[in-house]
């Protein structure tokens, strides 16, 4: 799903609920991924200006989940540690997207190399 | 309800309402967006729920059917989740900061549980919060016997007035230069003796509010009887300089004496041009017995026992002068005679500084200034070299030179107190007091 603007971020959340409602998590867990999708994609609006979002399942080790990819070609992050801090912002906003995306979810990676964009991939498992 | 949270619960009943009449998605991100925006302004997950109760009273009015009434109460339980995601976020993120400090308080814990200096906390109305294990080790009493008691019994009656004033300065969170290096307490233990401690404290914050202090209390005792030592030393050091001084003065000044004699005797029985040799040597010898005579009078000065400490000072001043090229000034006045233990003490003291001064400051003007107010002499030695760390080097252990301490107990002998004032790079200071005119019974003047 291409991220272009706030109404893509929507679209995106959408997707991202009904693929894991038809997977069966639970009302709480849908909007925690919904949550973790809107972080995501706001960063790549806000700092991107362009991006996509993909949402799939996956299955490890017999159990089954939600996978979320948020990937762009934007100026990318130049220090990860200190953008994986709390209330650490470069655009004087709450600093809790990447932190905060990480706690609610069961895996995060983030990949970035400054200049060459940002690949943020997330994950959630079914209890 | 402020207008702050009038106007969210506004905003979060009309995307209810949106939701309910088939928003969908954009309506839930919205309800994200208001516990987002909340969590941003400061609010609490109570504030977002008088807001939700608003939001759902409302769409409850709207309600004309049982149906409708229990689609709307869903609605709004998928809504409030949604609003209360991102607190969610930073929820978690306080508990594991809390994680976090109760594991640093765990570390924190066992440093104090092991520690060989007592470590206490006094609340703020001067009851003792907390001890270490090694107050029990130290004093004789089980900590059971003065938590939640006022500290001051602890402290030997005639310190109570100092120890007070330590714990004021540290409740106000005042830093004075005087309690920087510790207070020497006398501390009451459960043998009825009394032993030596010196104590630092400061502040105890919690919330940024002071509740109370944090001290840390060491047993000296061995190190007040190293001080003890270093007295008896000095005292027989004193007499030793007194025996080298006269050895110098008398035995090799008559030497000497003999020597010109001899001279004088053989330059008789020689021919003119020679025996201007032979007077040249003899001045060179009236040279020799100059500086001996200088250096014996500086070990023991005359001068210091027939006019006082200020010509002696400035004798001592002249000649550390000539021998090492430092200027050196003796201002000011310590008006009539000082006890002799005292002249003796300040004496001594300026000899040690200016070694000092010599040996670590890279200096090249000294001050040493006498001032008299009143039951007061003050003795300031200021050089404008290289200083050091006070705090530094009063925490060196074992390679620590003897010059300071040996300094601090001569004060100590006759009652007065010293400190210093000293930054890298500023110059050192070193400013004593030293009571006059009190009782001799009283004080330890004997000497
Ligand atoms: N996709 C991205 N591209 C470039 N920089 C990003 C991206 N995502 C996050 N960042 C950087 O990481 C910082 C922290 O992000 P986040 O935790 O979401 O906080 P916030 O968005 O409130 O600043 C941002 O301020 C930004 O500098
Ligand atoms: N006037 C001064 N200027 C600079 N440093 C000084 C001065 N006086 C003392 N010090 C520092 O304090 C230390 C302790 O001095 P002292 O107790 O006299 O021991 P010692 O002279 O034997 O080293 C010195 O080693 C030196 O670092
Ligand atoms: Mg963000
Ligand atoms: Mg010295």
């Amino acid at each position: 799903m291409p991220i272009d603007c706030d109404a893509d971020i929507v679209s995106a959340r959408q997707k991202g609920r009904e693929l894991a409602s038809q997977c069966g998590f639970p009302t709480t867990d849908l909007a925690v991924i919904a949550t973790a999708i809107s972080e995501l994609a706001r960063n790549i609006v806000r700092y991107a200006v362009h991006g996509e979002v993909l949402v799939r399942l996956v299955e490890a080790d017999g159990k089954r989940g939600i996978e979320v990819t948020a990937s762009d070609d934007g100026p990318g992050i130049a220090d990860i540690t200190l953008a994986l801090q709390d209330g650490y912002s470069t655009s004087g906003g709450l600093g809790l997207g990447l932190p905060g995306t990480r706690r609610l979810m069961d895996e995060f990676e983030l990949l970035s190399d400054f200049g060459k964009g940002t690949k943020v991939t997330v994950r959630r498992w079914k209890r | 309800m402020n207008l702050e949270l009038r106007a969210l619960t506004r905003r979060y009943a009309r995307a209810l309402e949106d939701f309910l009449g088939g928003g969908g998605e954009a309506a839930l991100q919205e309800a994200y967006h208001i516990g987002r925006e909340a969590l941003a302004r400061g609010l609490g997950v109570h504030d977002l729920a008088t807001v939700q109760q608003g939001a759902l009273l409302k769409a409850m009015l709207g309600v004309r059917t049982r149906r409708e009434g229990t689609r709307a109460i869903r609605a709004a339980g998928k809504f409030f989740v949604e609003g209360l995601l991102p607190f969610e976020m930073s929820h978690r993120q306080s508990q594991e900061a809390n994680a976090a400090l109760r594991e640093s308080e765990e570390r924190y814990r066992g440093v104090v549980d092991t520690a060989r200096d007592v470590i206490f906390t006094l609340s703020s109305d001067g009851k003792v919060m907390s001890l270490n294990p090694v107050f029990e080790t130290i004093t004789g009493w089980s900590r059971a016997e003065w938590i939640g008691k006022d500290f001051a019994p602890l402290v030997h009656a005639d310190d109570r007035a100092r120890a007070v004033e330590l714990y004021r300065a540290a409740l106000t969170d005042q830093a004075s230069p005087r309690f920087e290096v510790g207070v020497e307490l006398g501390i009451l233990v459960k043998s009825g003796a009394t032993i030596p401690g010196e104590v630092v404290a400061t502040p105890l914050v919690r919330d940024g509010k002071i509740v109370g202090i944090l001290g840390v209390a060491r047993d000296i005792t061995d190190r007040k009887r190293a001080e003890q030592a270093l007295h008896h030393l000095n005292e027989a050091l004193e007499e030793e300089v007194k025996r080298i001084a006269h050895a110098l003065h008398d035995e090799a000044g008559q030497l000497l004496a003999s020597v010109h004699i001899g001279l004088a005797e053989i330059a008789r029985d020689l021919p003119p041009h020679v025996a201007q040799r032979l007077a040249d040597v003899g001045g060179l010898l009236n040279k020799i017995e100059e500086q001996l005579r200088h250096l014996s009078h500086e070990l023991r000065p005359t001068i210091l026992d027939d006019l006082g400490l200020q010509p002696a000072l400035e004798f001592l001043a002249d000649g550390v002068s000539r021998r090492t090229g430092l200027h050196i000034v003796v201002e000011g006045s310590a008006g009539a005679r000082l006890p002799a233990p005292t002249e003796t003490a300040l004496y001594r003291i300026v000899q040690e500084a200016l070694t000092n001064v010599t040996k670590h400051a890279q200096a090249t003007r000294v001050s040493i200034t006498l001032t008299r107010s009143g039951r007061q002499l003050r003795c300031t030695i200021r050089d404008d070299g290289v200083g050091f760390d006070v705090r530094a080097v009063h925490a060196r252990r074992g390679a620590r030179g003897l010059g300071l301490i040996g300094i601090q107990e001569r004060l100590h002998g006759v009652g007065g107190t010293l400190e210093i004032v000293a930054t890298p790079g500023g110059g050192t200071r070193l400013i004593m007091a030293v009571p006059l005119e009190v009782d001799r019974a009283e004080s330890n003047l004997a000497r």
